[in-house]
């Protein structure tokens, strides 16, 4: 099986399930559907299948089958954790497209035209921002992130093209090159929300629910990501060309954003002090780790950024689903009000610590050493010890979280969430229909339990991702051959 | 065949005059609907006829829905009295363009490619600088993604197949988005898919 199978299933489910939107009980059960039948078909795709679709050639490569199973199980999971936790009716609609289009984008030979996949695929996802009330300030926000995706998107295209011929890679010079180097890193860093780039980020944080925010703000830049570095690798680093001061630029905007990322949910006034600001810088600081990746313009850092790529979208979305089940328990997202949240609620710790494994990365793990490779190879001396900075700030607001969580002082809730298996009180008949509408009424009476335990099993998916399984790391390092042009003048 | 680009370059400055230029909300629509309709023809060999038959209709479905979702928003104009008027600007990137464009090398696509890709681009910024609303902005952004494709075409030469397909999809998208993010009205959600609860704690608390 090749990837037009995963391509079918994806983009045929998207379709559908936005045709059936009036109608939530089928769009429902046709999104779920889809997911579920996206991790089948990304599983019995053939590694190295190559597919021909319309005269294009889509290659397969065991790193997109590892890529579509983690990005389809993780969807599914970021979709059940929403349904218990704060809804979105297009959430699932939202990302199978994001799926199809991000198959699309890592399999198409064409770079150009996979990116123009890859923004195609950020703005399907926009439909997990759409909100039943009319507000101007969320139609704000998500204008400025429209255009912002577009708008990089539309320099990755020219820089990837600006090097490319009608008759394949042209030879370029050093300008040209650094040139090219420069917009694609400026494309990723405003797609990232990279500093100075960051405050739409911010404002989508706010105005997504909580489960929107993986697909909006991991997964589909990091289409974006893995195809500037398979361009990196295949186009620009395909003849010895000097860069110049482009990598040493990108490494300082990489490793400020780093820094600063990791400062800006420090110390804030108790009124913006809540777990929304957290999630927000921490998906900047992550954006100057993926400036890194790319900016050392280096073989030795290809495997990392890959791997990295795959824990940055697991770490989001078991981050999001501890702080949708947090706020669904406690009410509120304020850090201030959540005292003794984790001497209450124990398995949501647990959901936290994962996060923060798979996420930041604790020694011995995968996601550690990813991160610690990037920083090494891409960063100098200076700013290798700022990025270094960075990092550990990253875990200072998620341990006060924890502090406040383990605290006993506090007032109590207004009503004691009981985090258990609650069912209806009659019991059904003996009766399909009747069983189904019993296990719904279980499920629903029973959503504050439900979401605790899907936050763990996110978590513990990860931890498990994050620990390195037999098969990512070669799948990852398998690096692409280099396009050489042919015997003809360039720019 | 000869001339066949150059017209469809003609068209698409035109349909980005019109776009970039546009006080409400019908001639913004219609003039970037022209354009997205001839983009496909800006290559140095014609499409095949079912990629090109897929491309224009993604764009026109795409141009429908935005046309009926923001035909409940009360509001018809599109830009302001005091907005910059486009369509000068417009012309003049398409000019700038096709002068400058030779000094890129031979091996590269039709000239006009990148030209019209300067055109869209200039409505882009006509459109999308300063646009407080959804429509402008997301005229805009179309124009915007309109440009990059028509620059891969300058840049890289003829686009195949599973090229314009993908275009005509990335278009349909960007499109969709943004009338489905202009729809004023959502449909209600039954009580099966759980609604909005932000709090959940008073929903079966003993």
């Amino acid at each position: 099986m090749d990837v037009r199978l995963f391509l079918a299933v994806s983009i045929g489910a998207a379709a559908l399930a936005l045709l059936t939107r009036r109608n939530p009980r089928v769009t429902l059960a046709v999104g779920f559907g889809g997911l579920i039948g996206c991790v089948a078909a990304a599983l019995l795709i053939g590694e190295i299948a190559e597919a021909n679709l319309l005269g294009g050639r889509l290659v397969g490569s065991p790193f997109l089958r590892w890529f579509l199973v983690v990005g389809s199980l993780a969807g599914l999971a970021a979709c059940l954790v929403a349904l218990v936790t704060r809804w979105q009716p297009d959430l699932p609609a939202a990302t199978l497209a994001a799926l199809g289009g991000g198959a699309l984008a890592l399999s198409i030979e064409a770079l150009p035209i996979a990116l123009l996949a890859a923004t195609a695929a950020g703005a399907l996802g926009l439909m997990s921002l759409a909100t039943r009330r009319v507000d101007p300030i969320d139609r704000r926000v998500t204008l400025v992130y429209l255009q912002g995706l577009v708008g990089a998107g539309t320099i990755a295209v020219v820089a990837a093209a600006w090097l490319v011929g009608p008759s394949g890679p042209l030879v370029f010079d050093a300008l040209a090159g650094g040139a090219a180097a420069l917009a694609m890193s400026l494309a990723l860093a405003i797609r990232f929300g990279a500093v100075p780039f960051h405050a739409p980020t911010a404002r989508v944080v706010r105005a997504a629910v909580p489960l929107g925010i993986p697909l909006l703000l991991a997964w589909l830049p990091v289409l974006v990501f893995l195809v500037a570095l398979t361009w990196s690798h295949r186009i620009l680093l395909g003849q010895p060309v000097d860069l110049g001061a482009v990598p040493v630029l990108v490494a300082l905007v990489g490793a400020g954003s780093l820094l600063v990322g990791g400062m800006g949910a420090l110390g804030r006034p108790p009124e913006s002090d809540d777990l929304q600001h957290i999630v927000s810088y921490g998906i900047v600081q992550d954006a100057g780790l993926f400036l890194l990746a790319f900016g050392a313009f280096d073989a030795s850092v290809w495997e990392a950024g890959r791997v990295w790529s795959l824990y940055f979208v697991v770490s989001k979305v078991g981050l999001t689903a501890w702080m949708a089940a947090i706020i669904a328990v406690r009410g509120t997202a304020l850090i201030g009000s959540l005292e003794g949240w984790a001497r209450r609620s124990p398995l949501l710790a647990v959901g936290l610590l994962c996060a923060i494994a798979v996420g930041l990365g604790f020694p011995g793990l995968d996601s550690w050493d990813a991160r610690l490779s990037i920083i090494q190879s891409a960063a100098d001396r200076p700013l290798r010890w700022v990025a270094y900075g960075g990092w550990a700030l990253a875990y200072v607001p998620f341990m006060r979280v924890l502090w406040i969580g383990l605290r006993a002082e506090g007032p109590p809730l207004p009503i004691r969430a009981r985090l258990r298996v609650r069912v209806p009180p009659d019991r059904p008949e003996r009766d399909v229909r009747e069983l189904a509408r019993y296990a719904f009424a279980t499920a629903r009476f029973s959503r504050l339990a439900i979401s605790v335990v899907l936050t763990v099993a996110v978590g513990l998916g990860g931890v498990f991702l994050a620990a390195g399984p037999a098969g990512l790391s070669e799948a990852a390092a398998i690096l692409p051959e280099p396009v050489l042009p042919p015997a003809s003048p360039g720019p | 065949m000869p001339g066949l680009a150059e017209l469809a370059a003609l068209v698409v400055c035109a349909g980005s005059i019109l776009a970039a230029a546009a006080r409400d909300r019908g001639m913004g629509i219609l003039g970037v609907t022209v354009a997205l309709v001839a983009a496909p023809l800006v290559s140095h060999q014609i499409p095949e006829l079912l990629p090109l038959a897929f491309r224009e209709v993604a764009v026109l479905t795409g141009a429908y829905l935005l046309w009926i979702a923001t035909g409940r928003d009360q509001a018809t104009e599109l830009r302001g009295e005091s907005a910059v008027a486009g369509g000068p600007f417009v012309l003049l990137g398409f000019v700038t363009a096709l002068v400058l464009a030779p000094a890129l090398g031979p091996d590269r696509g039709p000239l006009v490619g990148l030209a019209s890709a300067a055109a869209a681009g200039m409505a882009a910024l006509a459109l999308g600088i300063g646009a407080t609303r959804l429509l402008p902005g997301g005229l805009g952004a179309i124009m915007l993604l309109l440009a990059a494709s028509l620059a891969v075409t300058g840049l890289a030469g003829a686009s195949g197949p599973l090229d314009h397909v993908v275009i005509g999809l990335a278009l349909l998208a960007v499109t969709a988005a943004t009338a489905f993010l202009g729809s004023p009205e959502r449909p209600p959600v039954a009580v099966t898919a759980p609604a909005e609860q932000p709090n959940l704690v008073h929903d079966g608390g003993d």
